[in-house]
């Protein structure tokens, strides 16, 4: 069947969404100009294409926009590309996860991470937490759709991220000195 | 069908949405090819039913899709009551193929089939041949077509002995029981030789005289006119013995050209059964 249907589906516009979006991340200092949204949904729809996947429906972007707005990490200045970047990073692992998890729950998955793992790093989180989390995802593992994809990732953690006995260590050697 | 395809877009983006029970905003191109391919079964089941012969207003993808729907379930059921009704009385004559393919096989069609996210898929191989071509339907449409094809199968070896029937398969191939050919046109086979030879079916063997009768039919008869001939006779045994039987007979006169060229061969070579 000629896939042109496809095509067609990708066109519908979301620059209105997009732009509306504005009105929730003013008080987090952040701001789409109308060329500004004009990219992230182009790159949405390089995204779509790289991972071959159709979207329908309200789109992905403002869904990522308004979860993480709030960041620590993201500023005016690196808002734009930060977006991007999520973009592709979810419809990677939409398919990496092989559509078990929702949209919702990966999304939150996503942004606990972002703030309390990676600090911000995106690299971390595409390359180290979300592909273990998919790991444990193609390997069976269900536990996040009771948890809806928050406080999940310290299960399969293999960095030691708090080491309470050299905490102590420290704390006599910078109290008794 | 449509020929505008944007016309479908909304009705598989629909479907999409209830696929990922509203929780996902994307599928991969796969499952939607799978979901358009799902509408356009169900618009096609419309039109084919008639049900698609609507007015200009009502003439959307989105009402023939769900008018195609309740056709896909409607068909859905009548298959299932038709191979429970078969099922009462089913004989697979000791035929592993027939049993594995209509005992085995079709209750995991029915466990397993999608009418609304993938009405469009056969699911099981239908490994038993039948003696209509039905390569050209999917779906709901191939398996109800396929028990069609059986329940008249039936009809036409209950007009005989069981005993008869398991006789024939075995002097046409000791290893009857893993044959993957038609049994119905094995039998139906046998019938014609007795046909052309002028005997009845319970004269257990047929001599070279016999033989000698039928190539002579072969030689100075054109195939149509035998075709006809045996066409006649056929038919005639069906309205005697299963005179309620719908469509049996043109199921059966289906296959008499082949049976007649195999025949005719087959004298030539003096096995006019094709016993192997």
């Amino acid at each position: 069947m000629n896939q042109d249907w496809i095509v067609l589906l990708q066109q519908q516009s979301q620059l209105g969404k997009v732009m509306e979006t504005n009105q929730k991340t003013a008080p987090y200092g952040l701001f789409l100009s109308e060329q500004d949204a004009e990219l992230l949904i182009e790159e949405h729809h390089h995204a779509l294409q790289e991972q071959k996947r159709v979207e329908f429906g309200g789109g992905i972007t403002p869904k990522i926009i308004y979860e993480f707005c709030d960041s620590d990490f993201i500023d005016q200045n690196n808002y734009v590309d930060t977006i991007i970047k999520l973009q592709e990073i979810f419809y990677l692992y939409k398919n990496e996860m092989q559509d078990e998890i929702t949209d919702d729950e990966l999304l939150h998955f996503m942004k606990e991470q972002f703030e309390k793992v990676c600090f911000g790093d995106l690299e971390y989180l595409e390359g180290t937490c979300l592909n273990i989390f998919a790991q444990a995802i193609r390997a069976g593992y269900r536990g996040y759709k009771s948890s809806e994809g928050r406080g999940e990732y310290f299960q399969f953690d293999e960095v030691l991220r708090w080491d309470y006995e050299l905490y102590q260590e420290t704390l006599r050697e910078l109290c008794w000195r | 069908m449509f020929e505008n395809m944007e016309e479908l877009l909304p009705v598989t983006a629909r479907l999409a949405e209830q696929y990922t029970s509203y929780e996902s905003t994307s599928v991969t191109y796969e499952r939607a090819q799978q979901l358009m391919e799902a509408v356009l079964y169900c618009i096609h089941e419309a039109e084919q039913s008639g049900n698609g012969i609507v007015t200009a207003e009502q003439k959307t993808a989105q009402y023939l899709y769900e008018t195609g729907v309740s056709c896909v379930k409607r068909r859905t059921k009548e298959a299932l009551e038709l191979y429970n009704e078969i099922s009462a009385e089913f004989n697979h004559y000791e035929n592993h193929c027939l049993y594995d393919t209509f005992v085995e096989g079709l209750p995991e069609f029915f466990k397993w089939y999608d009418v609304k996210f993938c009405p469009q898929d056969t699911i099981i191989t239908l490994d038993y041949p039948v003696l209509k071509d039905i390569s050209g339907y999917t779906g709901i449409d191939k398996i109800y077509e396929f028990i069609r094809c059986i329940q008249m199968e039936q009809g036409f070896l209950s007009i005989f002995p069981e005993d008869f029937v398991l006789q024939v398969l075995f002097r046409y191939d000791k290893e009857y029981r893993e044959l993957i050919d038609n049994i119905c046109e094995i039998v139906l086979s046998w019938v014609a030789v007795y046909i052309l030879a002028g005997k009845p079916l319970s004269e257990e063997n047929l001599d070279g005289a016999d033989h000698q009768i039928i190539q002579e039919i072969f030689e100075t008869n054109k195939m149509e006119d035998i075709c006809g001939q045996l066409g006649l006779k056929v038919s005639a045994m069906v309205e005697k013995y299963r005179p309620n039987s719908r469509g049996l007979t043109q199921y059966l006169l289906g296959s008499i050209r082949g049976i007649a060229v195999r025949l005719k061969h087959g004298v030539r070579a003096g096995n006019p059964f094709g016993i192997r």
